[in-house]
């Protein structure tokens, strides 16, 4: 039991960050959309699933998206996007464990592709405005800095994590 | 245990010490070129540890060398694009807050009119002594700047011109220059100049990798407490903070100022509320968890002592000497302990075996150093 809980504190860590990441007060700008702003906490997941594998990586998807929904900064497409981020993060830790980086970061272009389903389906979204270069530009921008944030985090956690084994 | 009393083990003594102390005052003259070398040092063990760390990634995919090089190559060059990309959009959020708050130059008058007055009680801002103060010290911090960003060109050049040579004489030829180094020194001192270089190598090896780690969490922390409360320029600010965490003790101070200072020249004071508040918890982080639990393992000097280094090292260098002051006296332990060892060995012999005999240690010969360190004399005297 206690092997298991010291399992998930890294997750729990995220959850955390997570939620604290989506009620910020600053608005990251969108390289290829101007005005447009990158959806920051999606890193978690995704770092959760690459360093600690599938199962937490579903579960900071899942519980942070949840959490952060029933905060001030939530709404419906947070809801929405309860299980999109989940399978993305899932995604990611079944990718690590097969192929090499950055490959499995790559997840978060599945991520957003769920998460724009998803607001399809639900009617929040239309076609018409999902097919606009600019939405697609705006995700392609979103995708690329959140793969390279979380390839410099990994990589800064694992050096970290050298140093202190180390030392 | 007493010391010797053998003159010629103090006038070797000596002769190491002016030599060292030579050596470093013509680095320190040399500052320019002492501090691109040094940051060429860090860089190669930064990627020896990279090169390590991706190795031991992509053993279990069992790539070709040349698949696992174009594989290092991408990730490499993403890094570094994400890396510039990141610090130079959050300078260009910097400069467009300040643009947009006051078209024109920026001054300390006008800092002060809206950043710092509307948050000083009456009693103190009505004071002329305070405003004197207030300007007289941001005179100085903009001399102060200006004359560190002045030498930033310098030190890119000596870093484009001793970078390459560097990389190849470590990469291409690292044994050759310890081997060649070895030749020069007499065979009675080899051994001693071994243990000497491994110790200074483990030493230096061993803080450079401690202040990495609490610079990166500490910048991490910083980054992320500053993202959330809304600071602008977030990502170099942090940064910023963690970098200015490898000065010991005054380092923190120095990260705090400038977000604090930035968010209420915004008029912002929540930011600023939430700058300090994350500085403080990175500190709390940092002396509770980081301090005793990684890096006092590995880097103990007395924290009088280090004060001590500290203005040494502001006095003959500035910010750079405060950052190589612990660095540097770490050198002088390490060389000064062992060139005491191999004089005594060598002039002193008597009151080797009679340490023998005694049964003591090199431990107790000097009881500053932690034993798990330390390399008994005697053991390598055998």
């Amino acid at each position: 039991m206690g092997q298991i809980l010291k399992q998930r504190i890294p997750a729990l860590i995220l959850i955390g960050v997570y939620v604290l990441l989506a009620n910020a007060r600053t608005a990251s700008a969108n390289p290829l959309a101007p005005g447009d702003p990158v959806d920051v906490p999606m890193i978690m997941p995704v770092l959760a699933g690459v360093l600690f594998g599938p199962l937490n990586g579903l579960l900071v998807g899942f519980f942070g998206t949840m959490l952060n929904a029933a905060t001030p900064a939530g709404d419906l497409f947070d809801v929405l996007s309860i299980l999109p981020h989940a399978l993305m993060g899932w995604l990611a830790g079944w990718l690590a464990g097969r192929v090499p980086t950055p490959i499995p970061m790559l997840s978060i272009y599945a991520g957003l592709f769920l998460n724009t389903l998803a607001y399809l389906l639900a009617g929040e979204l239309r076609w018409a405005e999902a097919t606009h270069t600019r939405f697609l530009l705006a995700r392609a921008g979103e995708g690329l800095m959140i793969l390279m944030a979380c390839l410099i985090l990994a990589a800064l956690y694992r050096v970290g994590r050298q140093g202190m084994v180390r030392v | 245990m007493p010391l010797s009393l053998n003159p010629r083990v103090w006038i070797g003594q000596a002769a190491a010490f002016f030599a060292l102390t030579i050596f470093f005052a013509i680095c320190f003259y040399f500052s320019l070129i002492f501090l691109a070398l040094a940051l060429g040092l860090c860089l190669i063990q930064l990627i020896n540890r990279l090169r390590g760390d991706f190795s031991a990634k992509m053993a279990p995919y069992h790539l070709s060398e040349r698949r696992r090089r174009v594989h290092a190559t991408i990730i490499a060059t993403l890094w570094i694009i994400s890396a510039v990309y990141a610090v130079s959009a959050s300078l260009d959020d910097l400069n467009a807050a300040f643009e947009r708050m006051r078209p024109g130059a920026f001054s300390w008058q006008s800092f002060y009119d809206l950043g710092v007055r509307p948050y000083v009680p009456r009693e103190i801002r009505t004071s002329a002594y305070f405003q004197e103060i207030f300007g007289a010290a941001g005179e100085y911090l903009t001399a102060s700047l200006k004359s560190r960003f002045a030498l930033a060109p310098a030190l890119l050049l000596n870093c484009l011109l001793l970078w390459p040579p560097m990389f190849y004489q470590y990469f291409a030829r690292g044994g050759h220059i310890y081997e060649r180094l070895q030749r020069l020194i007499p065979d009675e001192f080899r051994a001693s100049f071994d243990v000497a270089a491994a110790d200074t190598g483990r030493q230096l090896n061993g803080y450079l990798t401690a202040a990495v780690i609490e610079a990166v969490v500490v910048g991490a922390l910083c980054c992320l407490g500053f993202y959330i409360g809304g600071v602008r320029g977030w990502l170099a600010l942090g940064v910023l903070a963690g970098l200015a965490n490898m000065v010991p003790i005054v380092g923190p101070i120095l990260g705090v100022i400038s977000p604090v200072m930035i968010s209420l020249a915004l008029r912002d004071p929540t930011a600023a509320a939430a700058a300090l508040l994350t500085v403080i918890i990175a500190r709390l982080v940092d002396d509770w968890i980081l301090v005793p639990g990684f890096v006092s393992r590995k880097v103990q000097v007395n924290p009088m002592l280090t004060m001590l280094l500290l203005l040494m090292g502001a006095s003959a260098l500035g910010a750079v000497g405060m950052v190589f002051a612990v660095p540097v006296y770490l050198v002088y332990r390490v060389v000064l302990t062992e060139t005491y060892d191999a004089l005594v060995r060598i002039y002193d012999p008597a009151r080797v075996r009679r340490r023998e005999d005694e049964g003591l240690s090199e431990a107790a010969l000097s009881p500053d150093e932690p034993p798990a360190q330390s390399t008994p004399a005697s053991a390598r005297s055998r």
